[in-house]
C-alpha cells in the first residue's frame, strides 16, 4: 500500500509527537530529535516533514490560541497523531519485532 | 522591543510574501522561538545568522509556496529566463568560433556607429549652450550684385537695429582679432604674447551670449575703455592664477596705438562647440585711432547678432530690416540684411563669404547614413551567420516543442541570445573604441574614458534604442525561422540540407556590396578631387616659398628696420628674391571696391577686389603676364597706375588683354591706368572661382615677407631659417619671430576636404571589413550545404575551374547586380558633392567601375581560397559524410 510506508524521519517525528503530547510543534520537535537523538536537523526540514505526514493523514494540526511575545506574537500549529498514524506506527513496530524475534540467535548472539 | 533583539524584518516580510499563509504564522513562530532562545544563549549575531539560515532552508520546499495561478506563471516566466540566459552561453561556448565572428562584426559595426554619432551629435550641438540659443540671430548681409552673403557689416547696423526692430531685445556686435600682442609684466618679467583671438566687443554682449562668469560679473563690465576680459586659461598663461581682477596689461593692435587694459572679468574658456572663439574681449571703447573710436570707423568688420523677444514677428522683420537696409545703405540697392538663427550658424555657413570654420552639413548627413548602413551591415551578418546555423539548431528546437515549448517561448529564447551577443558586443566596442581612438580620423572630439561618456546631444539614446531596434530587427527573423522547425520532421531526420532564409541572406549580402561598393567610390572621387586640386596648374608658384610675418609691435626706426631687414634676407645665397604684398596667395583679398570709367554714371561701377603689391611681385610668383609691363619704380610715380587680372578686364568689358593697356579708371577717388593684365592665378583653393583683381602700387605697407629660395637638393633649410631668425631679433628684438611655408598653408584651404576624405576612407575600410566577413560566411555555409553535390560532380569528371564557376555564378550576378545599384547612387550623390567646386575633376566610367572589378575579384578569391580544401579533398568523404 503505497503511502502507508515510513520513512526513518518520518517514523522519528510520528513518536516524538505522540511523546510531546499536547505541546507538538516544530520547534519543540526539533529539540526532542536533537536532545533524543543527538543529531542535527534544520527546523524547515521538520516542518517539511510534519507537513507530508499531515498529507499522508498521520497528523492532524490546529493553532492553539496562545500568543507569546517569545514567539514573536504568533500562535504554535500544534500536532496531534491520528489513529491512522497510529495504526502504521504500530505496524512497523511489529513489523520490526516479527523480524527481531525471526533472527536465529547465532548471529547476533543470545541475549 | 529594541531594534537588536528582534529577528530581522526583511526575512519575514520574505517568508510572509513567498510562503502559504497558513503555515506562515507557525514557521515564523518557530524561527522566532529558536531566535530568542540563540539570543540569551549565543548572542545577537548568532541568532540572527541562524534566523536567516532557518528561514531560508524553506525556500528548499516547494510544498511551502504560496498557491495561486498568477503567482506561479510569474515565477515560471522568471526562471526561464535564467534557463535561457543558461543555454544562451552553452550555446556560445559550443560554437565558439561563431560567437567570436558574430561579437567581432558587431562590435566593429557598434564601434563605428558610436563614433560617428558622438561626432554627428558634437557637431549638431554647436552653440546650444547659450541661453534660449534660438532666440539668437546673426545679421548677415546679402549683395545681390555678386549674390553672396557676407558676415561683417560696419558697427552702425547694429545701432539702427536696435532703434529700429521692436522684436529684438538686445543686439550686439562685435570685431575678432587674431594679430595683436600681449605685454605681460609679472614679477618683474616681461612676456609677449602674440596671435591671440580678441574680441572687441560692448556690453550688449553678454546680453546676447552667455559665458560662465568666473571673478567679475557681466553687469556693466565692457561699458568703460579699456577693461579687459580673459578666459581661464589666459588668465593663467598671462599670470599663473585664475583670480586676476584688477591687474594690467598692454596691448598693440597693429592698427591702433598701445594701450594699457586692466582686467575686469574672467570667464570660463569658450566651449569646443561653439561657433565663434575667443581668448580675450576687450571694451570696443578702448581702441582710438585719430581721434575716432573703433566703432566710428565704419569697417565692415563688425560680426552682428540680435536677441528676439516676445514682440519678434517672424512676418514682418523681413519688412523691417529693408527698410532699415534702404536707410542705412544709401544708394546701394543691392544690398539687404537677413538673420540667421544662432543654431542654424555652424552647419548653414559654409556658403557665406570669407567665413572659417563650420562644417559642411552634407558632411554631417552622409556621416549619420554611413554609421547607419556600417550597423545595418553588422546586424546583417548577424542575421546571415544565425540563418546559416540554423539547421544545427533544428534538433533542439525539435526536443524543445516535444516537451512543451509554445513558438514564443522559442523565439523569446533566441531574442536572449541576440541581446546576449549585442551586449558582449557593445562592451567590446567601446574598448575597441578607446583602445584604437588615435587611428580614428575624426580630431574634433575625443574618444577616452572621460569623452566617450560626455555626452553632447541624444547620443545616448540613439545608441540604446540603436541597440533595442537591432537586437528586434537582427533577433527576430533568425528566431521566427529557427523556431519554425516543425518537430516531426527534425526529430525523424528528415531535414535536408539546405536551412531557410537564402533568399534573405542573398538579399542581405548585396545589400553590403551596394554600401561598401558606395563608399569606396565615393571615397576615391574624394582624394581624386583633392588630388586634382592640389596637382592642378595654379598660374603662380609657391614653392619652396617661406613667408615671414612682420613684426606687431614696432619701434620708432620702424621703416628702416624693415628695410634693414628685406636687404638681409635678400643677401643670403640661398634667397632668390624677396616680395611683400597686402595679401598672400591664400588668405583673404583685402577688400572689394567699385571700378568704373570716367565718363560711366557711378551706378555702373563694376566691384573688383583691391590689393596691393609691389615691383617684385610678379616675378616672385612666377605669374603671366598676358599685356604691358608690372610695376617698376623707375618709370616714376607707380601709385597713379594699376594691373588688371584676366577676370577684371574680361569683367570691365575688355575683349582683349591689350585692349586694357593705358584705359583710365576711377577707384576709391582716384584715377588710375591700367598698364599691365595679368593671368588669372588661383589665389584661392580651387573650390573658388577665379576672383576679378585690381593690383596697385604698395610699397610702403609690408604685412609679411615672402622669401622664394634657389631650391635645390644642397638647399638646408634649417640654416636659412636660423639665419633668418637671428636677423629678425636683432632687427626687431621684441617681437616673435614666425615663418611658414606658403605652398603647405595655401594646400591647409583643402584640410577639410582630406578630412572628409580620411573619415570617408577609414569607415568604408570598416563596411568593407564587415561585407568581407559577411562574404566568408556566405560562401562558407554555400559550400558546406554543396559539399555533396560538388563532391558528386567531382566524381563524375566536373574540372575545378567549372565546379568553381558554378560556385560563384550566382554570387557574381549578384554583385554585379549590386555594382550597378552602388555606381547609380553614387554618381547622383557625386554629381551633387562636385558641384560646390568652381574647379572639377571628370568623373570617368573607371571611378566606378574599378571598385566593381575589385569587388569581383575579391568575391571570386573568397570563393577559391574557401573550395580549395573540397576540391583536393577526397570526394568519398563528403558524399559518406551523413550531414
Amino acid at each position: 500500500m503505497k503511502g502507508t510506508n515510513l520513512g526513518e524521519l518520518e517514523e522519528l517525528i510520528l513518536l516524538i509527537v505522540a511523546n510531546l503530547y499536547d505541546d507538538a510543534y516544530g520547534l519543540a520537535i526539533k529539540k526532542q530529535i536533537i536532545e533524543k537523538c543527538r543529531r542535527s536537523v534544520s527546523i524547515s526540514t521538520v516542518h517539511a516533514t510534519l507537513h507530508r505526514l499531515e498529507g499522508k493523514g498521520f497528523l492532524l494540526s490546529k493553532y492553539d490560541d496562545t500568543a507569546s511575545a517569545s514567539r514573536g506574537g504568533r500562535p504554535k500549529l500544534l500536532f496531534r497523531v491520528t489513529s491512522s498514524g497510529e495504526e502504521a506506527l504500530r505496524h512497523s513496530r511489529s513489523l520490526r519485532n516479527d523480524l527481531w524475534s525471526t533472527i536465529p540467535d547465532f548471529v547476533f548472539g543470545k541475549n | 522591543m529594541a531594534k537588536s533583539s528582534s529577528p530581522p524584518k526583511w526575512v519575514n516580510a520574505l517568508l510572509n510574501k513567498f510562503l502559504d499563509a497558513h503555515l506562515s504564522d507557525a514557521i515564523i513562530g518557530d524561527l522566532s522561538e529558536a531566535f530568542f532562545d540563540d539570543l540569551e544563549h549565543h548572542g545577537y549575531s548568532k541568532a540572527r545568522r541562524r534566523y536567516i539560515a532557518g528561514a531560508l532552508g524553506f525556500f528548499r520546499y516547494y510544498r511551502f509556496k504560496k498557491k495561486g495561478q498568477f503567482y506561479q506563471s510569474r515565477l515560471n516566466a522568471f526562471d526561464m529566463f535564467f534557463n535561457y540566459l543558461k543555454t544562451s552561453l552553452r550555446s556560445f561556448s559550443k560554437r565558439r568560433a561563431y560567437f567570436l565572428l558574430n561579437i567581432l562584426g558587431l562590435s566593429i559595426g557598434i564601434a563605428s556607429f558610436l563614433a560617428i554619432q558622438k561626432y554627428v551629435q558634437f557637431e549638431k550641438s554647436f552653440d546650444r549652450f547659450h541661453n534660449k540659443p534660438d532666440e539668437v540671430k546673426r545679421v548677415l548681409r546679402y549683395d545681390s550684385n555678386n549674390n553672396s552673403y557676407m558676415v561683417g557689416s560696419d558697427p552702425d547696423v547694429a545701432v539702427d537695429l536696435k532703434a529700429g526692430i521692436p522684436g529684438f531685445s538686445a543686439v550686439t556686435r562685435f570685431y575678432q582679432r587674431d594679430n595683436g600682442a600681449f605685454q605681460v609684466e609679472e614679477n618683474g618679467r616681461k612676456e609677449v604674447y602674440e596671435d591671440l583671438n580678441l574680441l572687441y566687443a560692448d556690453t550688449d554682449f553678454f546680453s546676447v551670449f552667455k559665458f560662465d562668469f568666473l571673478h567679475g560679473n557681466s553687469q556693466n563690465s565692457l561699458e568703460k575703455p579699456n577693461g579687459l576680459i580673459l578666459t581661464e586659461s589666459m588668465a593663467l598663461r598671462f599670470f599663473g592664477q585664475v583670480n586676476v581682477v584688477g591687474k594690467s596689461v598692454s596691448f598693440k593692435d597693429p592698427n591702433f596705438p598701445m594701450i594699457s587694459a586692466s582686467v575686469i572679468a574672467v570667464v570660463k574658456d569658450v566651449p569646443k562647440n561653439s561657433h565663434f572663439s575667443f581668448e580675450a574681449i576687450l571694451s570696443m571703447s578702448t581702441q582710438v585711432r585719430n581721434g575716432q573710436r573703433l566703432d566710428q570707423l565704419g569697417w565692415n568688420a563688425f560680426d552682428t547678432y540680435a536677441r528676439i523677444n516676445e514682440n519678434f514677428q517672424e512676418t514682418q522683420v523681413q519688412t523691417q530690416l529693408e527698410a532699415i537696409a534702404r536707410n542705412h545703405f544709401v544708394n546701394k540697392e543691392n544690398i539687404s540684411l537677413h538673420l540667421q538663427t544662432l543654431t542654424d550658424i555652424h552647419l548653414g555657413s559654409t556658403d557665406l563669404q570669407g567665413i572659417e570654420g563650420g562644417t559642411d552639413k552634407r558632411l554631417i548627413s552622409y556621416l549619420s547614413f554611413t554609421s547607419v548602413f556600417i550597423l545595418l551591415m553588422a546586424y546583417f551578418n548577424y542575421i546571415n551567420f544565425s540563418t546559416a546555423k540554423s539547421l544545427e539548431r533544428a534538433r533542439e528546437v525539435g526536443v524543445r516543442k516535444v516537451l512543451g515549448s509554445g513558438k514564443w517561448h522559442l523565439v523569446s529564447q533566441f531574442l536572449v541570445e541576440t541581446f546576449l551577443i549585442n551586449f558582449f558586443s557593445l562592451l567590446v566596442a567601446l574598448v575597441l573604441l578607446m583602445a584604437l581612438a588615435p587611428l580614428i580620423p575624426i580630431r574634433s572630439i575625443g574618444f577616452g574614458w572621460e569623452t566617450l561618456f560626455q555626452f553632447y546631444g541624444d547620443e545616448a539614446i540613439l545608441l540604446t534604442s540603436a541597440l533595442v531596434l537591432g537586437t528586434m530587427i537582427s533577433g527576430f527573423y533568425p528566431a521566427l525561422l529557427m523556431s519554425s522547425w516543425s518537430p516531426s520532421v527534425v526529430l525523424r531526420g528528415k531535414l535536408s540540407g539546405s536551412s531557410g532564409g537564402k533568399v534573405m541572406r542573398s538579399v542581405l549580402t548585396t545589400a553590403q556590396s551596394i554600401v561598401s561598393l558606395a563608399l569606396v567610390v565615393i571615397t576615391t572621387v574624394i582624394y581624386s578631387q583633392v588630388n586634382f586640386m592640389i596637382s592642378q596648374d595654379k598660374g603662380m608658384n609657391i614653392d619652396h616659398t617661406l613667408v615671414v610675418e612682420t613684426p606687431t609691435i614696432t619701434g620708432d626706426n620702424y621703416r628702416t628696420s624693415l628695410q634693414t631687414y628685406r636687404n638681409k634676407l635678400l643677401a643670403h645665397p640661398y634667397v632668390k628674391s624677396v616680395s611683400t604684398a597686402s595679401t598672400l596667395p591664400g588668405n583673404t583679398l583685402n577688400y572689394e571696391t567699385p571700378i568704373r570709367f570716367p565718363n560711366q554714371p557711378v551706378r555702373e561701377s563694376v566691384r573688383i577686389y583691391t590689393d596691393g603689391i609691389d615691383e617684385q611681385f610678379i616675378q616672385h610668383y612666377d605669374i603671366d603676364l598676358l599685356a604691358g609691363r608690372g610695376f617698376d619704380m623707375s618709370f616714376g610715380n607707380e601709385r597713379a597706375n594699376a594691373l588688371l587680372n584676366k577676370t577684371a578686364a574680361d569683367l570691365m568689358g575688355f575683349s582683349s588683354p591689350e585692349e586694357a593697356l593705358q584705359k583710365l579708371v576711377i577707384m576709391e577717388g582716384d584715377t588710375v591706368r591700367v598698364i599691365g593684365v595679368i593671368d588669372d592665378y588661383h589665389h584661392f583653393s580651387l573650390k573658388q572661382g577665379f576672383t576679378p583683381q585690381i593690383l596697385r602700387y604698395y610699397g610702403t605697407w609690408i604685412p609679411h615677407f615672402s622669401v622664394k629660395v634657389n631650391y635645390n637638393e644642397s638647399t638646408q633649410w634649417s640654416d636659412l631659417i636660423e639665419k633668418m631668425e637671428e636677423d629678425y631679433y636683432a632687427s626687431f628684438g621684441e617681437n616673435l619671430f614666425t615663418y611658414r611655408f606658403l605652398d603647405q598653408s595655401f594646400n591647409a584651404q583643402y584640410e577639410e576636404d582630406r578630412q572628409f576624405g580620411n573619415i570617408s576612407g577609414f569607415f568604408s575600410a570598416i563596411a568593407i571589413t564587415i561585407a568581407i566577413l559577411g562574404l566568408l560566411g556566405f560562401v562558407a555555409f554555400t559550400i558546406s550545404v554543396r559539399s555533396k553535390e560538388i563532391a558528386i560532380r567531382k566524381v563524375l569528371g566536373a574540372k575545378k575551374r567549372s565546379i568553381i564557376f558554378n560556385l560563384s555564378k550566382n554570387t557574381l550576378i549578384l554583385n554585379i547586380l549590386a555594382g550597378v545599384v552602388a555606381s547609380t547612387f553614387s554618381y547622383y550623390y557625386l554629381t551633387g558633392w562636385l558641384d560646390q567646386y568652381a574647379f572639377q575633376m571628370d568623373l570617368t566610367i573607371l571611378h566606378f567601375a574599378l571598385p566593381v572589378i575589385g569587388l569581383l575579384a575579391v568575391v571570386v578569391l573568397v570563393i577559391v581560397i574557401q573550395s580549395l580544401g573540397l576540391l583536393t579533398k577526397n570526394p568519398i568523404s563528403a558524399i559518406n559524410n551523413d550531414g
